[in-house]
């Protein structure tokens, strides 16, 4: 099902939205648990199953969702052969952008079933709209998590199709509401309106002159986040030694001590193969670990203020940064200029010559690159070019396209190659 | 008669005292009364601090933290302990059964304490009568506030109504 979409380029890579230089995309999330379930941690099989059918049912019933196609996710991940295929299939839609990062590692690791088995979320899928700009994931941590995606900034605009979706399903569905508090969610950081909105910001300019943290501090002041993109290697053993440490406590004590039991059980093992087998894709850290000069600014707030509110606040806080941003370049371009021109010549150089291409490598390049095109120092590619190949390289894209036992040093070939044909200079 | 107090002058003042409820009759001596009075309460205190809670006292009142942390959702099973540790609830019923923490919680997190975004679009008779309830009691509050009672005997009836029409269409549903 997944294949389908590898070679269609989602439409928010376009870069033909509005300060497309410095924002990669806009997108919101929302999120929406049906009236008469338990969230979907604590729903029984059966109960996601039935979850999943309605789901199936409105977009049946639903014009406004019927270009697009159902993919069914993880039914298991240890039910055997299939598994693996499933697993591609979410990390590639992650990759995406059409479902959250850290779902898709931690909505795996549930807390222990019954007899202290772990407990994996068996029906779970995503609803991805044809031009990819759309998304509902059902059974992640809430029973939908709708998404729309924009090149660009274009807040509104995103928030006014989510707003449609929203209450087009809402028709079909009764939503968990409540007066006092709202939409509830299972995360109590996202009761209320359950909207996270944010726009995906381009920063090496102010990366180059140091103001990174400045901005940080703003946002901070403005109850806003901001968080840098970086390769998910990091995190995945950040994320099995908390996955097993809440799995096996005993265990992961142990191994603390130098011990290695915790990978000895066979559901250890999935686990963190299944994670560390993710080797290069990105997700959203802290600040300084940024990669490919990449930042995600986001609502940090859903309670006690409205989505229209929401919106404004971040929508004026980015287009500060941006101000901010086109300032460093417009410096560095006349007090710099020379750095400027090595890095972005040395980046293109790089892309066409290469013969192995780490993804934090092919980040940098890319950032370069995008620099050059910004500035116009670079005229034969696009923004989209660069947009492209930035979802384009990552890891499970490519192991999608050769196949997917490939090892460390294939990934890099692989990447590597597609840059020397995407930047050939003929 | 002689003092009561000190059993040696004569009792010339006949002083009256409450203490705790009740009334209590002196016949004093001038010199004793003075004394008396000196010694009477006069105002409050603060209390003093009370005994030191047994070994046994503080044990069950850590039981006590310990059984609220295991306490769970009548409705999904997740317990106090958990939601505490993720940030998570288990339903929406957890909102209710955990609401002193999970209000706790919320406040650190957020601007306000009410939702104020969107309310779901459903055109149904149940989502009708739920915004005429509203109404009707935040007119209620104002005709309460403003003192008027006539007015408010009547939302109060109409209030009542509407929760038994919306009653009834909940079941239904």
């Amino acid at each position: 099902m997944v294949e389908t979409l590898l070679d269609k380029a989602p439409l928010w890579l376009a870069g033909d939205g509005p300060e497309a230089s410095v924002v990669v995309a806009s997108e919101c999330s929302l999120l929406r648990n049906l009236a008469d379930f338990p969230f979907p941690a604590r729903c029984s099989e059966e109960e996601r199953r039935s979850i999943e059918e309605r789901m199936m049912d409105v977009l049946e019933r639903v014009d406004l969702l019927a270009n697009g196609q159902y993919c069914p996710l993880s039914t298991s991940l240890l039910a055997g052969n299939s598994s693996e295929e499933r697993l591609l299939a979410e990390r590639f839609l992650a990759e995406r952008l059409l479902m959250e990062r850290r779902l898709v590692a931690f909505y795996q690791i549930q807390a222990k079933g019954p007899r202290g088995r772990m407990r994996f979320e068996a029906p779970a899928g995503a609803y991805v709209a044809e031009d990819q700009s759309m998304s509902i994931m059902v059974n992640g941590a809430d029973h939908m998590c709708m998404r729309v995606l924009a090149s660009g900034l274009q807040l509104l605009e995103v928030w006014a199709r989510l707003n449609l979706v929203d209450d087009t399903l809402a028709g079909a569905l009764d939503f968990a509401f409540d007066d006092r508090y709202g939409y509830f969610t299972s995360d109590l950081g996202h009761v209320g309106t359950g909207l996270k909105a944010s726009v995906i910001l381009h920063l090496p300019g102010l990366a180059m002159v140091n103001k990174i943290d400045e901005v940080d501090q703003l946002a901070r002041e403005r109850h806003q986040i901001l968080r840098g993109l970086k390769p998910t290697i990091a995190f995945q053993i950040e994320g099995v030694a908390r996955g097993l440490s809440q799995l096996w406590p005993k265990a992961g004590k142990k191994r603390s001590k130098g011990g290695s039991d915790a990978r000895s059980s066979p559901e250890a093992k999935a686990v963190s193969e299944a994670l560390y087998s993710d080797w290069y894709g990105v997700l959203y850290g802290a600040v300084a670990e940024a990669e490919g000069d990449l930042y995600l600014l986001s609502n940090t707030c859903t309670l006690g203020i409205s989505e229209e509110e929401t919106l404004f606040h971040l929508r004026h806080l980015a287009g500060d940064i941006i101000a901010r941003e086109e300032e460093a370049r417009q410096t560095i371009q006349q007090e710099d200029r020379l750095r400027l021109e090595d890095r972005v010549a040395r980046a293109l150089g790089l892309a066409r010559k290469a013969r192995l291409l780490e993804f934090s490598e092919a980040l940098a390049l890319l950032s370069s690159i995008r620099l050059g095109v910004a500035t116009g120092l670079v005229e034969d590619y696009s923004i989209q070019h660069v947009n492209e190949l930035l979802i384009a390289s990552q890891g499970f894209h490519i192991r999608m396209k050769t196949g997917q036992d490939c090892d460390e040093l294939t990934l890099g070939t692989k990447r590597a190659d597609l840059f020397r044909t995407r930047f050939s200079p003929d | 008669m002689l003092c009561e107090k000190c059993h040696k002058n004569l009792a010339t003042v006949r002083y009256a005292e409450v203490v705790d409820g009740k009334v209590k009759d002196l016949n004093l001596c001038p010199e004793c009364l003075a004394k008396h009075q000196k010694e009477a309460v006069v105002g409050f205190e603060l209390a003093k601090p009370g005994p030191v809670p047994s070994r046994r006292q503080a044990a069950s009142k850590r039981e006590h933290r310990a059984d609220l942390v295991r306490e769970r959702c009548k409705s999904c099973g997740q317990t106090l302990g958990q939601v505490l540790e993720s940030g998570k609830v288990g339903c929406s019923t957890c909102y209710e059964t955990f609401a002193e923490q999970v209000e706790s919680i919320l406040e650190g997190l957020h601007m306000g304490m009410r939702h104020r975004g969107k309310v779901p679009h459903v055109d149904d008779s149940r989502a009708r009568v739920r915004a005429g309830l509203q109404t009707k009691r935040a007119l209620l509050r104002g005709a309460l506030r403003t003192e008027d009672y006539e007015e408010a005997a009547h939302l109060r009836d109409e209030i009542r109504v509407l929760e038994k029409e919306l009653g009834a269409a909940e079941r239904e549903g």
